[in-house]
């Protein structure tokens, strides 16, 4: 079920859900590659680099329309 | 209170910014951030370094101004004509700052660019008003830096350059001591790497040196020609010592003493003269005059030894002749800076190579100007085909100065670059939203800006150095979150949307760098191993300079560009080198790395003297056979030079080693007679020295190929070359 945008408050400060989805999509991102790199399953990709940012946009749109709401 | 140099360098810049802003907010200049902009970029590890990027500073914004008039006067009314001028303009910098004695001046004509055209909003006119303020503000932050640099703890290059003179001497000397030692006791000469490197690094020291008190010191400016001749010469006597212990390697133990004459002299004399230099340059003295000598060899006693003997001694003889050379040109050198004389006139400038390398087309080179224009192009289209994309134009101008500065230094890792800009950029949240709204006046904004910036050069200083383009970019980014102007705003949206314009200008970067190869280190560590090993293939088997008078243009610029390949090859994979992280290297050792590196490092040096070797004075001698025997073997080290660089060929190393035993056991029957023709005419003479020579090269680089094959077969490349996510 998507979530209805709305403003995320941090102690009274009002933070954009596009801020929120981004920042724990990179963290997501950034775990998600050291598994990879860890297991050695980086070579599998043509462009080991472009993993990390495609991963980010993946997970910040997933997190923003499930958890967050964007 | 004793305070640091990084603590006095920190204060010194915190303290120009502080006035940069004061006068600029007093005049009510409109972006008062290009002025502290200026500042940054200026301030360096000393006072010369400081003022010759602000000439260029000041010299790269006319010219990128003067070029942005004439782009807008020719396509004024057509975007992508405009955008294509701009992108070859930009391209054009970046291609020559990777290897111009003057970076900063490319850099800076590369950008500014597109400062003004950002500046006016991207509309096709670079107004006069516009670029007249951008020079404006940029000149004061560059004078203002200077003053401070100046009057405040000046750092001047002078006794650096004293030093560096110095401690090169005493490299030359040591260097040079362990080498004599080594032939009188007869001992075998192993190559030591971390002297090698340790006497290359003084070298460049020096020249560094020279270049920066040129510009901080009136003494040192009087006599730059003479101080740069000196550099050149220091530069000749410490690639004679590297061949010189390259040469012994192969002979010292033979006992050269005996098979040449007049050493215990030469040996003698050659230490009188280092020391000689060293105590003129550290006393500031005349050097005095060293007589012309030369070294023959014992015709009767080299006549016992086998031709391979016999082509390590001519190796040895020519390596001890050429340091001899070189260090009267170097106590000339050094008496002309005490008497500002002019021997200097005498010897070809360095133009000639510097030009050569500068216009010679070089793959990382252009590269490096692919991955620029990727990025500028990316931003522009997002730019215009982005519904209100976030930074709009400064998302291009940004892109293009990280591009630039990325260029210069393609092994940074951008992930760790882009996580501490950022992560300063959060710092700053506190003192953007908290403190800078409650502050009364300028007083209280200077002590604010005074202490940041203190806090953030300080470390930056420590812990990446005062060159690095983390430093730059950990100070210039909240310098624009700021936004320091008399009609300050205060804005959330205005924060995260350029906490958001760096992260958008990273990822654009990401893909730009990947864009036309990768630019992971270890891939083009290989592929610049690869690259010098084919050019060496190309140039072993060509290896006639004479032979080139009569061939095509087309085919000259195919030599040049070899040549240029194997000069600079070395140079390129220290530079990769540097960006690969030792303690998670995959394939290899660390050891195994470094024997890699100074395996090439020989084998660049051999075939360029290979090379220069002069072939139709070695014709006149040798026998047609021993010839095909020589023609022989370079179609066979070629081969082996092919397969080493990749190129998948059914070759051995044994049969090298075949055609390497063969051209020995050919000159073993005919050496006696070579003998005798040395004594028909000097020209016979001088090419049976030239044929010797060529032998003893091609023993070098048999050597040195059959070990790099070892090393290279116990390497698993595949897993050393292999890309990672992070």
């Amino acid at each position: 079920m998507e979530k209805v945008p709305h403003d995320v408050s941090i102690g009274g400060f009002f933070i954009s859900p596009v801020l929120v989805a981004g920042v724990l999509g990179v963290m997501a991102a950034l775990l998600t590659a050291r598994v990879l790199d860890r297991y050695r399953l980086s070579r599998y990709f043509a462009n080991p680099p472009i993993v990390v940012i495609s991963l980010s946009i993946i997970y910040s749109v997933f997190i923003g329309s499930v958890f967050v709401g964007i | 209170m004793h305070l640091s140099r990084n603590a006095k360098e920190s204060i010194k810049i915190a303290l120009a910014l502080v006035i940069v802003y004061a006068i600029a907010m007093g005049i009510n200049w409109e972006k008062p951030f290009w002025g502290g902009f200026a500042v940054i970029v200026c301030s360096q590890a000393n006072l010369g370094q400081s003022l010759n990027r602000a000439i260029l500073w000041i010299l790269g914004t006319l010219f990128a101004l003067l070029g942005g008039w004439i782009i807008v006067a020719l396509f004024p009314q057509d975007r992508w004509l405009f955008m294509i001028a701009l992108s070859t303009w930009v391209a054009s910098c970046v291609y020559f700052l990777q290897r111009s004695k003057h970076q900063y001046f490319w850099m800076t004509c590369g950008y500014v660019i597109l400062l003004l055209w950002d500046a006016t909003g991207g509309d096709l006119s670079i107004s006069y008003e516009e670029g007249i303020l951008r020079i404006q503000e940029s000149l004061l932050g560059i004078i203002v830096y200077g003053l401070v640099a100046v009057l405040i703890w000046p750092n001047c290059s002078r006794e650096e350059l004293h030093q560096a003179a110095v401690s090169l001497l005493d490299a030359h000397r040591a260097f040079a001591d362990r080498c004599f030692t080594r032939i009188l006791d007869r001992k075998k000469v192993k190559i030591r790497r971390e002297k090698r490197v340790e006497l290359l690094k003084a070298d460049a020291r020096l020249r560094t040196a020279i270049n920066d008190a040129s510009s901080d010191s009136y003494e040192i400016w009087e006599c730059r020609r003479q101080w740069n001749h000196l550099g050149c010469r220091a530069t000749a006597v410490t690639q004679s010592l590297l061949k010189l212990e390259e040469g012994l390697a192969l002979s010292s133990d033979l006992g050269v003493m005996k098979f040449l004459l007049g050493m215990k002299d030469y040996l003698e004399d050659m230490k009188s003269r280092f020391k000689r230099l060293r105590f003129a340059i550290a006393e500031d003295q005349l050097a005095g005059s060293a007589q012309e000598r030369v070294i023959r060899g014992n015709i009767d006693k080299v006549k016992e030894l086998s031709t391979s003997e016999t082509a390590a001694i001519a190796v040895t003889r020519r390596s001890l002749n050429d340091l001899e050379v070189e260090t009267r040109a170097l106590i000339s050198s050094v008496n002309d800076i005490k008497s500002l004389g002019s021997s200097y006139l005498k010897f070809p400038g360095e133009e000639g190579a510097y030009w050569f390398g500068l216009l010679m087309p070089d793959p990382d080179r252009l590269a490096n100007v692919v991955r620029v224009l990727v990025g500028i192009w990316i931003s522009y289209l997002a730019y215009l085909f982005v519904p209100d994309m976030i930074g709009g134009l400064l998302v291009v101008l940004l892109i293009t100065i990280i591009a630039i500065i990325a260029a210069v230094s393609p092994q940074i890792r951008l992930f760790e670059t882009c996580a501490y800009t950022i992560l300063v950029c959060l710092m700053s949240a506190p003192l953007y939203f908290f403190l800078m709204p409650k502050l009364p006046g300028y007083y209280t904004l200077g002590s604010m800006i005074f202490v940041w910036t203190f806090v953030i050069s300080y470390f930056a200083n420590k812990y990446f150095g005062a060159q690095s383009m983390i430093r730059t970019l950990v100070l210039i980014f909240p310098q624009i979150i700021f936004n320091f102007n008399n009609d300050q705003v205060y804005s959330f949206v205005v924060y995260t949307n350029y906490i958001f314009v760096l992260a958008i200008i990273f990822c654009i970067l990401a893909i730009s760098r990947n864009i036309p190869f990768s630019s992971h280190p270890e891939r083009n560590f290989k592929k610049n191993i690869d690259r010098l090993l084919d050019s060496a293939a190309r140039l072993v088997v060509e290896g006639d300079i004479q032979r080139l008078k009569d061939r095509s243009i087309f085919h000259r610029l195919y030599v040049l560009y070899h040549l240029n390949i194997v000069m600079i090859s070395h140079k390129n994979i220290l530079y990769w080198k540097e960006g690969i992280n030792e303690k998670a290297i995959k394939g290899m050792s660390t050891d195994q790395m470094r024997r890699i590196i100074d395996l090439l490092m020989l084998v660049a040096n051999q075939v360029k003297i290979l090379y220069g070797i002069d072939r139709s004075k070695m014709n006149l001698v040798a026998t047609k056979r021993m010839l095909r025997e020589a023609f022989i073997w370079r179609c066979l080290a070629g081969k082996i030079f092919f397969y080493l660089s990749g190129r998948k060929r059914r070759i051995h190393i044994d049969s090298l080693k075949r055609g390497y035993r063969r051209i020995f056991d050919r000159a073993n029957v005919d050496v006696g007679e070579l003998m005798e023709l040395r004594e028909c005419s000097e020209q016979s003479k001088e090419g049976v020295s030239n044929f010797l020579y060529f032998l003893g090269v091609t023993h070098c680089i048999n050597n040195y190929l059959a070990e790099f094959f070892r090393l290279s077969e116990s390497v698993d490349w595949k897993y050393f070359c292999e890309e990672r996510c992070l």
